[in-house]
């Protein structure tokens, strides 16, 4: 039987990289669900026009809000596997099948799109410094809390089995979410698994991973640690 | 290092401990966390660096600096705790109104897939006077009153301490002193 698979689309301002998306979701054969966070362009009209399931949320709640609601979606819809995929166009959907294949295969609870694997790097992506300093300091971070190695901590194009997604519904961090989210997994027992992918570049928009964001992400990110560790990751 | 300032770094690594078990309890959320530890540590640094603050201590006109520090340490440990306070208010309501509006959004969605107009497309409407006046906790007319018997109690009171000052002299000897005894002395 084959999978049901949901492809959650966090989104703020993206009207312009929207439809194509879209349209390559929807020619891969997938479900998609776009999360409007709060935007002030047209992405919820552009979403509506596509024809697709539009979550709008009307304040904004950061991209780790965004994709909870995206979560809490797929697990009372009954989806099986939930894709994460920005809204930028940055992750192509013609290589969701390589993230779904682990899970499939019961070899992983969360696949991580990775840029940066030792293996075979995107050498084509160029990472902004402030992007790469952040990353590499939670990769640091996250092989130093739990002996975890994960190249790519800040991927967002990751692919979920239903228990993680469902475990994710109930507890998610906020911002900046996808280092404290592989902690949350790792704590709870959830196998995760890297495989390295290609990135595009941006069409339109702009990172939300500003200079002034990537000064403060080190010491949000040790925060975000201290604060999941001190609970014990036993919040649901 | 003497005694007083042994005792300060005590209370505001004990405020730290205090930070990071609200965080533990989730009452505190990360993301307010990370301002309050870096505002305690900032306190901590100055208590530990307090000798190396002379021109503090030149124009605060106050010499004794034992007597300072414990006015700095008192009215900040105050101020931490009060802030501290409100910020767990502002956690909890932020991780309430984020899942409203998860909820929200997923009920809407829920609504348009069943064909109905959730009203989120068209532009928000001003509500009308008669609405305004439904929801309004207090009618307009009420809140006047209010207001005018709360300003005139206050220039009541204000015209009350000006006579007492300029006139007390003039008041009966029993209540001179009575004010004496507590107020004036």
């Amino acid at each position: 039987m084959p999978m049901k698979v949901l492809v959650v689309i966090p989104a703020h301002n993206e009207e312009e990289s929207l439809p194509s998306l879209l349209g390559e979701i929807r020619k891969a054969g997938y479900d998609a669900l776009v999360i409007n966070d709060a935007s002030m362009d047209n992405t919820a009209a552009v979403a509506r026009a596509c024809g697709v399931p539009l979550l709008s949320l009307p304040v904004n709640l950061g991209i780790g809000g965004g994709v909870q609601a995206g979560f809490i979606y797929g697990m009372r819809n009954n989806y099986d596997v939930v894709v994460q995929v920005d809204g930028d166009g940055q992750h192509n959907p013609a290589l969701i099948p390589e993230l779904l294949s682990p899970i499939a295969a019961g070899e992983a609870d969360c696949v991580i799109g990775s840029r940066y694997m030792p293996s075979s790097p995107d050498s084509a992506y160029k990472t902004p410094f402030a992007r790469r300093m952040g990353m590499r300091f939670s990769t640091a971070i996250l092989r130093y809390a739990t002996g975890l190695t994960v190249h790519d901590t800040t991927s967002g194009f990751r692919a979920l089995s239903r228990r993680a997604f469902c475990y994710f519904a109930h507890e998610y961090p906020v911002d900046h979410p996808e280092a404290e989210a592989l902690l949350l997994l790792h704590l709870r027992g959830f196998s995760i698994l890297e495989i390295p992918t290609r990135m595009r570049a941006r069409s339109s928009g702009q990172s939300l991973f500003t200079f002034f964001k990537a000064g403060f992400y080190p010491f949000r990110v040790i925060i975000g640690f201290c604060g999941i560790l001190l609970r014990g990751g036993k919040n649901v | 290092m003497s005694k007083l300032a042994i005792l300060t770094i005590v209370v505001f690594a004990a405020l730290i401990v205090y930070t990071l078990y609200l965080l533990r309890m989730r009452k505190l959320s990360s993301h307010v966390t990370v301002r309050w530890i870096m505002v305690e540590v900032a306190a901590l640094l100055i208590v530990v660096f307090w000798q190396y603050l002379p021109f503090y201590a030149r124009t605060s006109a106050m010499s004794d600096r034992t007597l300072l520090l414990l006015v700095t340490l008192g009215a900040g440990v105050v101020l931490i705790w009060l802030l501290l306070y409100g910020f767990v208010h502002i956690s909890t309501h932020t991780g309430q109104i984020k899942v409203l509006t998860q909820e929200l959004a997923l009920l809407r969605q829920k609504v348009q897939a069943a064909g109905i107009d959730d009203g989120s497309a068209t532009p928000r409407l001003q509500p009308s006077p008669e609405h305004k006046e439904a929801v309004s906790p207090l009618p307009r007319a009420k809140k006047s009153i209010i207001r005018a018997v709360g300003v005139t109690c206050a220039l009541a009171w204000a015209a009350a301490c000006l006579l007492l000052y300029y006139y007390h002299h003039r008041l009966p000897d029993a209540v001179q002193a009575f004010l004496r005894a507590n107020y004036l002395e």
